[in-house]
């Protein structure tokens, strides 16, 4: 009886180990699988909120497909890095953002790729740039949607022709924010500038060897593009003193609300004499303040005046100075009309002198487009 | 006698092993059930988030308020506030195109400590009941991971869903919740603008 026993209880120890052997695979087996879809889902909603992240940065920017690629995947250089990319972490996983030029001229694609444990999950996308960055002129409409939409310009005096003040400096942008790109600008004698390199604190790196145009009586520009930084550096080398004459930064931005900015590159080297262009704005159903940046080179503080004068509609507003400013040889001014209706479209621009001087540019633009 | 007492205690230690045996099984399909519930909870967090993404990205880019503001685009200051998240009456989860005037953009799912019950539907017309709790935080696009507070405002919302059910054998997990999720929505002018050409 007691072997009966005996049997019985050995048989039944042996069949509730296997079983319990069978459910711990069964088991082991089931979280293997929970974790690898636990995983994956992760990962999903990784991607896409690297993605998300992605798609605001690429919008704000716009364009074109170097300034696109140089924001998101960075430099190798003074390159845009076409295997690089952004890395973050998020959720107890990690991302990667980057854009990738493909064969169509302006369109990119867009890739989030999300990675949690094991498993990963990419989110593409294709978005078109915007327009390259214009070599010279520029004119922002109301109705763009994306790209820029605002320029603001600040620079630094470089000389008098006869003393060279600086042959380097840097501009600081106080604010980076929604910044698509920049132009960084020499102006002065050109046939007397060597080169000149621009160094950024995001790390580009460009010299510059011949100008990017001469003007009248030799006076032009260097110019390249840049992409977003804070700090811009400029380095001139110049077989003597009578050659850089300024530097200027433009920021091209995109701000909240509709805007007009129409810049144009005017070019002209004036000598006891006055000139005039005429600039047509976007019509609006109300009145909107009218602005107009001058920026000049080769201004004197010898006392020789220049008198810049903005019309709309027959009111005048013009005013006349006799210093540069910020500093010799350079100065960036600003003409201001108030509620201008919004029927006038045509607004007349002009500078008179009694100085020599180089009238680099003039920046039309409006506060909003209602 | 001795064989007797022998596979007496034998039988004891049997029952025993066996009664553990039926208990790890027993907690076996409790674990089953509590991954049943997580893979069905995963579903109603991905529907959430997908409720989210079909949302303005604040009531300032809503179709309505972003057309009576002549298409001009918002200044970040102009997004809702942090303490102001979810003060309308907010979405129902499970219909939540019911309630488009009150439920248009994506602070409106926030419902601070509180919960929603949202069912799980199975083919056969059932429900199970799930508990869900959304928050909506400001975030920077340098760090996903730490809510803004005060009144910082960013052009990027932190979505965080988490759900509960009385079903779930985990400790404490009525409390707090079995399961959390997080997505990052991003401003996007080009779809605000988009969906006011649209219309509301």
């Amino acid at each position: 009886m007691g072997k009966v026993i005996a049997f019985a209880v050995v048989g039944t120890l042996v069949f509730v180990m296997v079983k319990q052997e069978s459910s711990t695979d069964t088991q082991m087996h089931a979280d293997a699988t929970k974790v690898g879809y636990q995983e994956d889902f992760l990962a999903q909603e990784i991607a896409m909120s690297a993605f998300s992240i992605l798609e605001r940065q690429v919008e704000s920017i716009g364009g074109p497909v170097d300034s696109l690629v140089g924001a998101i995947n960075g430099y190798s250089g003074s390159v845009p890095n076409l295997s690089g990319h952004t890395t973050g972490d998020f959720q107890g996983g990690t991302y990667e953002i980057s854009v990738i030029p493909t064969a169509a001229d302006d369109v990119v694609e867009l890739q989030a790729k999300g990675m949690y444990g094991n498993e990963s999950h990419m989110v593409k996308k294709f978005f078109t740039a915007t327009a390259a960055i214009p070599v010279t002129d520029w004119e922002y409409g109301c109705n763009m949607s994306q790209g820029p939409n605002f320029v603001e310009i600040q620079g630094l005096g470089m000389g008098d022709g006869g003393t060279l003040l600086n042959d380097g400096g840097s501009i600081v942008l106080a604010d980076t924010h929604q910044v698509l790109f920049l132009k960084a600008q020499v102006g002065g004698r050109t046939s007397n500038i060597n080169t000149v390199n621009f160094v950024t604190s995001a790390g580009e790196d460009t010299t510059l060897t011949i100008p990017t145009a001469s003007g009248g009586n030799t006076m032009g520009y260097f110019e390249s593009p840049l992409s977003n930084t804070s700090v811009v550096t400029v380095d001139v080398d110049v077989p003597s003193n009578n050659g850089a004459r300024g530097f200027v930064v433009y920021a091209h931005r995109r701000i909240p609300g509709s805007h007009f900015s129409e810049g144009r590159y005017m070019d002209v080297r004036m000598y006891h004499n006055s000139h005039t262009e005429t600039f047509t704005i976007p019509p609006a159903a109300n009145e909107r303040d009218v602005h107009v940046d001058f920026v000049m080179y080769d201004k004197d503080d010898d006392g020789r005046t220049v008198t810049m004068t903005v019309e709309a509609d027959g009111e005048i507003e013009s005013r006349t100075i006799g210093m540069p400013n910020p500093e010799r040889e350079l100065a960036i001014e600003t003409v201001t009309i108030e509620e201008v209706p919004g029927h006038v479209t045509d607004i007349i621009v002009s500078i008179d002198t009694n100085d020599s001087l180089y009238w680099k540019m003039a920046h039309v633009r409006t506060d909003g487009c209602q | 006698m001795q064989q007797t007492i022998f596979a007496i205690m034998a039988l004891a230690v049997t029952m025993l092993i066996s009664f553990n045996q039926l208990n790890s099984h027993t907690q076996s399909y409790s674990r089953l059930i509590d991954d049943e519930l997580e893979v069905m909870g995963s579903g109603i967090m991905r529907r959430v988030m997908e409720t989210a993404e079909v949302l303005s990205f604040d009531e300032r880019t809503t179709p309505t308020v972003w057309n009576a503001n002549g298409g001009v685009e918002p200044l970040i200051t102009e997004f809702d506030l942090t303490a102001n998240f979810g003060n309308t009456p907010g979405c129902d989860l499970d219909e939540p195109f019911k309630n488009l005037v009150e439920c248009d953009d994506i602070d409106d799912l926030d419902m601070g400590a509180g919960w929603q019950d949202v069912p799980f539907y199975f083919p056969n017309g059932d429900s199970l009941m799930f508990g869900v709790n959304v928050q909506v935080h400001y975030v920077a696009q340098t760090d996903l991971n730490t809510p803004l507070s005060g009144t910082a405002r960013t052009e990027h919302k932190l979505v965080v869903v988490k759900l509960r059910s009385e079903l779930h054998t985990g400790q404490a997990r009525y409390t707090t919740g079995f399961a959390q999720l997080r997505r990052v929505f991003s401003y996007n002018s080009v779809l605000a603008s988009d969906r006011a050409s649209a219309g509301p």
